[in-house]
C-alpha cells in the first residue's frame, strides 16, 4: 500500500522532470532546427554546439523582473499559469512507455486507467483555463483577445480530434492505451486502417497545442503576444512550458494510438520490440521533429479561416470516417480490415488531390464581419 | 479504498468552493470556485472506485460547463455581481447544511448505510450495457430511447438559444450586445456598468464635440 504510493511517486516525479528536461532542450533543438531550416547558425555560443543555452534562459526567466499590470485580477493572473503547466503535466501519466512490468517488474506508467484515452483528452481540454484565465486577468486588451481566440480555437478543434478517435475505438473496443497498444501488436498499426482519423487527428493536435499553422493567439501583426503581452519573467516561461509539455504528449498519444506505441516493430522479434522506452522515445522524437518542420514551413492561417477548416472540413470528415468504420463492423464484421485500409488511403488522397480547390476556402462576407477582420 | 484523510480533505475542498461559488461577489472567481467543486467531486467518484463517472465530471461538470459559464462572462462584459444583501447567501448556505443534516439524519433513521465498502465497482462497459443496451443483448429494453430523446432535446434547445440570442444590430438601452438581457433577468443584485458599455456611451458623445465639426456646422 505505502510502497505503491511511494512507487507512483517515484513514477510521477521522473516523468515530470523528465518532460521538463525535454522541453528545456526542446527549446534549443527548435531553434537549432529553424536555423538550419532557414540556413543560418542559430544559437552555438553557450557552451559546446549551444548545449548550455537552456540553462541560460533558465537563469535569465527566473531572475527577469516579474511585471504585474495594475488592473490585472492578482490571484487569477498567478493562477493561471499553474493551471496551463499542471494540466499539461498530469495528462502524460497515462501513456505507457512499455510492457506491464517491464521496468524492474514495475510498470512502465505512472497510472492506467481503463478510460486512458479520455482522461487525456479531459485533461488537455482542461489546459484551456490556463489561457482563458490569463487573458482575461491581464487586465489589457490584446490578452482577452487572445485568450478568447485561443479558447474558440481549442473549443472547435477538440470536436473534430474526439470524433476521429471514435472511429479507431470501435475497432479496438477498449479506451486503455496499453490495450490499444496490444490490439495493434496484434492486428497491425492502426495508421493503416485509419488512416483518415490520422490525419484529421494530427491536424487538430496542431491546432489544440496552439502550433503553426495554428498559433493565431500569438500572432503578432495583430494581437502582440496574444494572452502572453503581459507576463513576464517565470510565469511566462510557465506558459512556454506547458505549450512544449503540450505538444510532447500530443507526439505520445499520436504514437500510442496510431503508430504501435510503445511496441517496436514485430519483424525484429518479440523481446526487441519489447523493450520499454526506446520505441516510443524514438516515436515521440519524430513527432517532435514534424512539429518543427511545419513549423519552419507552413505560414499562419487567417483567423476566420482557420474556424471554416475546422467546422467546415476538419468536422464533417471525422464524421464521416466514423460512419464509415461504423458501416463496416455492422455489415462487414468478420471480413478483413485492409478493406477499411483501401477506403482511408483512398480518401487520405482524395482529400490531398481537391485541397486545391478553392471552394471551402471561399469566406462570405458576414463570416468576415464575425471574425473581426 | 478509502483514506479517511483524503475523503475529507476532499469534502472540505468541495464545501468550501461551493460556499465561496455562491458567496462571492465576483463572478469569474465565482464560477471557477464552481468548477473547482465540481472538480474535486469527480476526484471523490475516483476514490470511491468510479473511475469512469469521475472522467465524466472531469470532462463535462469541470471542463464544459464552466468553460461556456465563463465566456458567458465573457461576451456580457460583467465583473463584479453587487449583491444587495450578503443575507441572501447566508440563507443560502444555511438552507445547504440544513439540508445536509437532514438528509444525514434520514439515512441514520432509516437503517441504510453511507459505507462505500458495500458498493461493488462496476467497469464501464458494464455501466454503458446497463445504460444503453437494447432488449436484444440484455433481454430487456435499455434506456436507449430516453437517451436519445434526451440528446435531441438538447439540440432543440441549442438551436434555440441561437434564435433567440441572435438579433441582428438590434441593442436596448444602448447597452452592448447580451448584457441587457443579463441585467433584466437578475432580480437580487444589480450588475455594475461594464467598462465596455460605458466606452460606448460616452464615445459618441465625445465625438459628437469635436470643435472643427461643430465650427463647420456653425458656420
Amino acid at each position: 500500500m505505502l510502497t505503491d504510493i511511494l512507487l507512483t511517486l517515484l513514477k510521477a516525479v521522473g516523468v515530470v522532470l523528465g518532460l521538463l528536461t525535454t522541453f528545456a532542450y526542446m527549446t534549443l533543438i527548435e531553434r537549432r532546427l529553424l536555423a538550419r531550416f532557414q540556413i543560418r547558425a542559430g544559437p552555438n555560443r553557450v557552451g559546446p554546439l549551444g548545449l548550455l543555452q537552456p540553462v541560460a534562459d533558465a537563469i535569465k526567466s527566473i531572475f527577469k523582473e516579474d511585471l504585474v499590470v495594475t488592473a490585472a485580477d492578482k490571484i487569477i493572473f498567478w493562477l493561471a499559469p499553474f493551471i496551463a503547466i499542471t494540466m499539461a503535466l498530469s495528462a502524460f501519466g497515462a501513456i505507457p512507455a512499455g510492457p506491464a512490468g517491464s521496468l524492474f517488474g514495475q510498470d512502465p506508467w505512472v497510472f492506467n486507467l481503463d478510460i486512458g484515452l479520455l482522461f487525456i483528452l479531459a485533461t488537455t481540454s482542461m489546459g484551456v483555463y490556463g489561457i482563458f484565465l490569463a487573458g482575461w486577468s491581464s487586465g489589457s486588451k490584446y490578452p482577452l483577445f487572445g485568450g478568447l481566440r485561443s479558447s474558440a480555437q481549442i473549443i472547435s478543434y477538440e470536436l473534430g480530434q474526439g470524433l476521429s478517435v471514435l472511429g479507431l475505438l470501435m475497432l479496438t473496443g477498449t479506451m486503455n492505451l496499453v490495450g490499444i497498444v496490444n490490439w495493434q501488436a496484434e492486428h497491425g498499426i492502426l495508421i493503416l486502417f485509419q488512416g483518415v482519423a490520422f490525419v484529421t487527428f494530427v491536424i487538430s493536435s496542431f491546432a489544440e497545442t496552439n502550433r503553426t499553422p495554428f498559433d493565431l493567439p500569438e500572432a503578432e501583426q495583430e494581437l502582440v503576444a496574444g494572452y502572453l503581452t503581459e507576463y513576464s519573467s517565470i510565469k511566462w516561461a510557465l506558459f512556454q512550458m506547458a505549450e512544449y509539455v503540450n505538444m510532447i504528449t500530443a507526439s505520445a498519444v499520436i504514437s500510442t494510438l496510431f503508430m504501435g506505441g510503445f511496441k517496436g516493430p514485430a519483424f525484429l522479434g518479440e523481446t526487441i520490440a519489447n523493450i520499454p522506452f526506446i520505441w516510443l522515445f524514438a516515436k515521440i522524437a519524430l513527432w517532435l521533429f514534424i512539429f518543427i518542420w511545419v513549423r519552419a514551413t507552413l505560414p499562419r492561417m487567417r483567423y476566420d479561416k482557420l474556424q471554416q477548416f475546422g467546422w467546415k472540413f476538419l468536422f464533417p470528415v471525422a464524421l464521416m470516417n466514423t460512419l464509415a468504420t461504423a458501416a463496416y463492423k455492422a455489415f462487414l464484421p468478420n471480413s478483413s480490415l485492409w478493406y477499411l485500409g483501401i477506403f482511408s488511403v483512398l480518401v487520405v488522397i482524395a482529400m490531398i488531390v481537391f485541397s486545391g480547390s478553392r471552394d471551402w476556402q471561399k469566406v462570405d462576407v458576414k463570416t468576415r464581419a464575425v471574425a473581426g477582420d | 479504498m478509502v483514506n479517511p484523510v483524503f475523503f475529507y480533505l476532499i469534502s472540505l475542498a468541495i464545501i468550501s468552493t461551493a460556499i465561496y461559488a455562491v458567496s462571492s461577489s465576483k463572478l469569474l472567481n465565482a464560477a471557477l470556485a464552481l468548477a473547482l467543486s465540481f472538480f474535486s467531486i469527480g476526484m471523490l467518484y475516483f476514490m470511491l472506485g468510479a473511475p469512469f463517472l469521475g472522467m465524466l465530471q472531469f470532462l463535462i461538470n469541470a471542463g464544459a460547463i464552466p468553460i461556456v459559464t465563463v465566456f458567458i462572462i465573457f461576451m456580457t462584459q460583467s465583473r463584479v455581481l453587487k449583491l444587495k444583501s450578503p443575507a441572501t447567501a447566508v440563507a443560502a448556505i444555511g438552507a445547504m447544511v440544513m439540508l445536509a443534516i437532514g438528509f444525514v439524519l434520514y439515512i441514520s433513521r432509516s437503517g441504510s448505510s453511507l459505507n462505500a465498502q458495500n458498493v461493488t465497482p462496476v467497469s464501464a462497459a458494464m455501466l454503458g450495457e446497463k445504460l444503453l443496451g437494447s432488449a436484444e443483448t440484455t433481454g430487456k429494453v435499455g434506456t436507449l430511447f430516453a437517451f436519445e430523446i434526451a440528446s435531441i432535446l438538447l439540440l432543440v434547445a441549442m438551436v434555440g438559444a441561437i434564435i433567440l440570442t441572435k438579433r441582428e444590430g438590434e441593442t436596448i438601452k444602448g447597452n452592448v450586445g447580451v448584457l441587457s438581457e443579463v441585467e433584466k433577468s437578475v432580480t437580487q443584485g444589480e450588475l455594475e456598468t461594464p467598462a465596455r458599455a460605458a466606452d460606448a456611451v460616452a464615445r459618441p458623445a465625445a465625438d459628437a464635440v469635436i470643435p472643427e465639426a461643430r465650427e463647420k456646422v456653425v458656420a
